[in-house]
């Protein structure tokens, strides 16, 4: 049932993207952009982690231990010292991460002794970097320590089945993400800068003057954006798959009728925030606060939900890509079905459908 | 002399006089700050661990007792079968899964080497690997416990030879990402007001008609762009030292450096920021250009400033393009500064590259600035 005022509305629009073709090819562009980036500069997995060698032991037994460092690629030698006061000023200019500090009596220790120290010091103001160091260090000393005492004897064996994303591409965790985050950029911010763009030249109340239903306005303002997002989505979707081999084991149509309710989600908040912004500069900053980062934040884009203050925990509940982002990981990477994502896209509908209500309805009153 | 002060006062003026201005420029970064700080954390806790248990041995459970209580991990209610296991992680209720098998202790006695399984949730690879990591150290751990047990047992100690580590951590004791990811907010604060900000409010200008206004009285090209930036300088660094200082105050952020050169380097960084902000000015027509156009340089930016992700994992051809991003420069010389205590002879040549930066992109602005206005 199209009302007969908002296709003109919606063409209006249009014609305003389509003069501005700076603005359309960023919201174009950005996001192969980003997914190139993703695909090839960005790199989750730390490896070749700088290292300073300080082997006051200098035998067989330790260059091999220096080995088995630089040979598992997670560390590579950038510095052999030969004294400890150089390790601080190398952490401090950011040359290495880590020290590696063999002590002299090394290889006699690991004949004779029951245990023989190895020193390992950590730049900790890298904390990711850090705990990697940590973790593997250790791992690599228990290699030898097993190859010492144990002579390949192993009591049990563990055997890692690594699931949906088996040659750890960050691609494959970013992309669908990358996809949550735009579609909200382009109808959150995107939604609310327009609005507001209208209160803040005046040009509001000359539509209004026109028979146009307020509920038409938001519409016919909002729809273009709608398009361009879901346009936006696709890109990334198809290059992603094509391109890139980001799986896609789910069913297309539920992905689409899901991201569907999530653009709705999305642009129902940016039309709030543009009934409460005064102008353009406002919108957008709310607009950023409040959908922008949230939705990378957290979301769990990028940082776990689980390891955030229990506060923060429960307002993520109320983050449309949080649930936006269990749906597409879902639907790509795990083939997830309806059955097991229908909780999720159910509050997306109801936030909606709430979110649109209070605006039309704030809409009237302000302008009444 | 004089039209710069006037220009500069008005500016403030208008800018106090503008409560949702204040409202965003101060308390906004307060409330992003708390919220990013707490949400942008890369310990890698509380993955969720199910322990499909199918020998209920003492070993076995001795085993669930140190997953459980290594502090890595919060448990999820046990499956009762495998199938049940697998469901887990593929509902989400699980990002890991470790199965002892059944005879687990009694093929451990005979020698006959069981192999324990892990199911891991790939999606993200950094929670994967070191999940996974955390997972077979404990395993590990456990082992050879038992292997020199058994060798105690029957005598042979002595052939028990172990290389253990002795860790030292550096600048940041129990290694909380908080403070690695301060510096990280403290910039992205900074570049989102004097750059985002100081785009749209010019082009705002520009828009409204004021700008013309402006460029009519006899102030001088130079004298107005001093005039306009200038607040945004003094903004800036107001806004610096609230999120600085909160950070110090409430979460313990260490101050291990000079706050002098700390200062130093927030300037060169502003004059960056406020020539991209400016340079955004000229390029734009409405301040949604305006917006996109930065928003687009600030999220690449920052996604190649070393905030999230290191610089050092990068291809060398993407290291090269940081070299030119004055968010790199800002986020590593901070996190230098406030954590290592890093002096001007340790990062001279990250404020070289930081102030030719500023020098380059304020002069291409400038001109461009001059050639449109004159």
């Amino acid at each position: 049932m199209m009302r007969p005022n908002l296709l003109p509305i919606i063409r209006k629009e249009f014609y305003h993207i389509r003069r501005d073709p700076r603005s359309l090819s960023i919201i174009l562009v950005m996001p192969l952009m980003q997914l190139l980036l993703y695909s090839y500069a960005i790199n989750m997995d730390v490896r070749d982690i700088k290292l300073a060698v300080l082997d006051e032991s200098r035998t067989p037994a330790s260059r091999d231990l220096v080995r088995r460092f630089t040979g598992s690629g997670y560390f590579v030698e950038r510095a052999a010292i030969a004294s400890r006061d150089q390790i601080e000023p190398l952490f401090r200019d950011g040359a290495v991460k880590a020290a590696l500090v063999i002590p002299r009596d090394y290889a006699e220790g690991i004949k004779t002794r029951p245990s023989t120290p190895v020193q390992i010091l950590v730049d900790g103001s890298d904390s990711n970097t850090g705990a990697v160091i940590l973790n593997t260090s250790q791992q690599l000393l228990a290699g030898i320590s097993q190859d010492l005492s144990f002579a390949g004897f192993i009591p049990f064996q563990i055997r890692a089945n690594i699931w949906y994303n088996p040659e750890q591409k960050s691609t494959y965790y970013i992309v669908p993400g990358l996809t949550a985050v735009l579609m909200m950029m382009i109808c959150a911010l995107l939604t609310s800068v327009t609005i507001a763009r209208e209160k803040e030249t005046g040009t509001m109340e000359e539509i209004l003057v026109a028979p146009v239903r307020p509920f038409e306005l938001v519409m016919g303002k909002v729809l273009p954006y709608v398009g361009l997002a879901a346009l936006d989505a696709l890109i990334i979707l198809v290059v992603g798959r094509l391109w890139f081999g980001i799986p896609f084991r789910g069913s297309p149509l539920l992905l689409t009728v899901f991201s569907l309710i999530y653009l709705m989600t999305s642009l129902a908040l940016g039309v709030m925030i543009s009934t409460v912004a005064r102008n353009q500069q406002i919108a957008m900053m709310m607009a950023n606060l409040l959908t922008m980062l949230p939705s990378v934040l957290l979301s769990g884009f990028i940082f776990p939900v689980a390891s955030m203050p229990q506060w923060l925990q429960v307002i993520t509940y109320i983050i449309p890509a949080r649930y936006f982002l269990v749906i597409i990981r879902g639907i790509l990477l795990k083939g997830n079905g309806f059955a097991v994502l229908w909780p999720d896209a159910a509050f997306l509908l109801i936030l909606a459908v709430v979110l649109l209500a209070a605006s039309v309805r704030r809409f009237k009153v302000r302008l009444e | 002399m004089r039209p710069i002060l006037v220009l500069i006062r008005k500016e403030f003026q208008q800018i106090l006089r503008d409560r949702p201005m204040l409202v965003i420029i101060f308390l906004a970064p307060l409330v992003q700050l708390v919220v990013l700080a707490h949400a942008v954390n890369t310990d890698v806790k509380h993955l969720r661990l199910t322990v499909l248990d199918q020998d209920r041995s003492s070993l076995s459970r001795q085993i669930t007792a140190n997953l459980e209580y290594s502090g890595y991990f919060d448990m999820v209610p046990a499956p009762g079968s495998l199938r049940r296991a697998e469901d887990q992680i593929q509902d989400g209720d699980a990002s890991l899964a470790v199965i002892l098998p059944q005879n687990f202790s009694r093929d451990l006695e005979t020698g006959r080497s069981p192999a324990v399984q892990v199911l891991v949730d790939g999606q993200n690879s950094n929670n994967a690997s070191l999940g996974l990591g955390y997972v077979t150290a404990i395993l590990q751990q456990t082992s050879r416990d038992i292997l020199v047990q058994r060798l105690a047992a029957s005598g042979r100690s002595a052939n028990v030879h172990l290389v253990e580590s002795q860790t030292r951590v550096f600048y940041n004791p129990n290694m909380e990402s908080i403070y690695y990811m301060i510096p990280g907010i403290i910039t992205v604060l900074l570049t989102i007001t004097t750059m985002m900000l100081t785009s749209m409010g010019l082009v705002r200008e520009k828009e409204v008609g004021t700008f013309e206004q402006l460029i009519v009285t006899p102030i001088r090209p130079g004298q107005l762009l001093v005039g306009k930036l200038f607040p945004f300088v003094v903004v800036g660094f107001v806004e610096l030292t609230i999120v600085l200082g909160f950070s110090v105050l409430f979460f313990g952020m260490p101050v291990a450096g000079n706050l002098l050169l700390l200062a130093l380097s927030a300037m060169l960084f502003l004059m960056t920021t406020l020539g991209a902000g400016l340079f955004v000015s000229t390029i734009s027509s409405t301040q949604q250009q305006a917006l996109f156009i930065s928003w687009f340089f600030m999220i690449f930016g920052l996604l190649m400033s070393g905030f999230f992700y290191p610089v050092e994992n990068m291809p060398d051809w993407a290291q090269i393009v940081t070299l030119a991003n004055p968010l790199r420069y800002s986020v590593s010389i901070l996190r230098a500064i406030l954590l290592k205590g890093s002096g001007l002879m340790d990062l001279h040549q990250q404020y070289l590259s930081l102030a030719t930066l500023g020098v380059v992109i304020l002069t291409v602005t400038i001109a461009r600035f001059k050639a449109r206005v004159g």
